[in-house]
């Protein structure tokens, strides 16, 4: 083996030592980019829900509403003062109150 | 001593009683200008409304009034409360389901094609509060029907309570809101299944002093789709259905008629989970079967024993 014949074999297993460091990074790469596309994908398309889910969600989350609505309204359910409190009828009143 | 006017709007009976015998007139001037504005506005079976526009302009933001957004607003609010039990976006279900007119104008027996599809949700309604704006997606259509009524009590309630003297009770089409000072042994009110029906009807007569109470019931609004089915106006978002048939009637009584109303309401769509639900919330209430068998909760009072 003369000095040239040696050149090019080192030059070879330093080219094919570089490329061998590219194929890693290419696939450690594409792993790190599967993953950040996946997280991405996750947040701006969430899973829909079948209706019987929808039930049972314990926090829903607020309409899409743009420039400041109400996403922050509290629960428009409150309770009486005073529960209502038995009557025979007397007082003011008489009305009445049944499905419409 | 009360004072009160009964009349017909809105396809409803509205109602109003007053402490003070001369505050009469111009409470019932009140009412009829909140009346006059919310069927303008919300109204599902007039052209001209501001919901009209919205639900036959899919995809565009539509121009609304202040009380039309007040509505809306309260309507999303059912909805986030209820998780969706109670929510707006049911107009297209109940217009395919056969209610696609006043309940007045209905046919007894429904020849058309009566169809069942769900409500496409809450959160896809789109709201610009600075214009004020909404937009729906196509294929959504509002219907404010299970809030707006007792919003327009709760509206004018309030209204009454701060420009007249004496109390007043509003009350509209079973939807009951109070203001300003209740007459003596509070203002007694019957919980029956139809709010047309008397004084005396089968139920049972409580007293509330501040707040709202609300009825509802699948005994009436009901219509026949043309087989053997007979449907009931509430429906339930999920499935697009009349709800299942568990309560026959449920009253509620909350701080406000549109609290009262959206209990009442999503307690028939849940059936038996009704009950804890309420009894969570600490709202009195009062739940008849189908059966007639009342059960209540949060300290509703029992029935009298004659």
């Amino acid at each position: 083996m003369d000095e040239r014949q040696g050149g090019r074999l080192s030059a070879r297993e330093a080219a094919l030592a570089r490329a061998g460091r590219v194929k890693r990074w290419v696939a450690g790469g594409a792993v790190a980019l599967t993953g950040i596309f996946s997280a991405v994908a996750a947040h701006a398309l969430p899973a829909s829900h079948s209706s019987k889910q929808k039930a049972v969600q314990a926090a829903p989350v607020a309409p899409a509403i743009e420039d400041g609505g109400d996403q922050q309204q509290a629960t428009p359910i409150a309770p009486p003062e005073q529960a209502p409190q038995p009557s025979a009828g007397a007082g003011g009143g008489g009305a009445v109150s049944g499905g419409s | 001593m009360t004072s009160s006017a009964r009349w017909r709007a809105i396809g409803t009976t509205a109602e109003l009683f007053v402490t003070d015998e001369s505050e009469l007139v111009e409470a019932r001037r009140i009412l009829e200008n909140e009346l006059e504005a919310i069927d303008l506005a919300c109204s599902r079976f007039r052209d001209d409304s501001e919901l009209a526009r919205v639900n036959t302009s899919p995809g565009h933001w539509v121009d609304v009034s202040e009380l039309f957004l007040e509505a809306l607003h309260t309507a999303l609010a059912a909805a986030r409360a209820t998780a969706g039990d109670v929510d707006p976006t049911v107009g297209r279900a109940l217009r395919v389901a056969g209610y696609d007119r006043d309940f007045a104008e209905l046919p007894a027996v429904r020849t058309g094609r009566v169809k069942f599809v769900p409500a496409p949700g809450w959160r896809l309604v789109q709201v610009d509060t600075r214009r004020p704006a909404v937009r729906v997606p196509r294929g959504v259509e509002l219907d404010f029907g299970a809030t707006a009524k007792a919003l327009v009590a709760d509206r004018a309630a309030r209204e009454c309570a701060r420009t007249l003297r004496g109390g007043v009770l509003v009350n509209l089409g079973g939807d009951l809101a109070v203001g300003g000072p209740a007459p003596e042994g509070g203002w007694a009110v019957r919980v029956t299944d139809d709010h047309d029906a008397g004084f005396d009807a089968p139920g049972q007569t409580v007293s509330i002093v501040s707040g709202g109470l609300a009825t509802s019931s699948v005994a009436v609004r009901r219509w026949h789709d043309g087989s053997s089915d007979t449907l009931h106006h509430i429906l339930d978002p999920a499935s697009g259905r009349p709800a299942a048939e568990f309560w026959r009637t449920v009253s509620v009584a909350a701080a406000d008629c549109v609290a009262a109303n959206i209990a009442s309401t999503a307690a028939i769509v849940r059936g038996a989970a009704a009950l804890p639900w309420l009894d969570s919330l600490r709202l009195p209430a009062r739940l008849v079967g189908l059966d007639g068998v009342v059960a209540r909760v949060s300290n509703w009072p029992a029935e009298a024993v004659a």
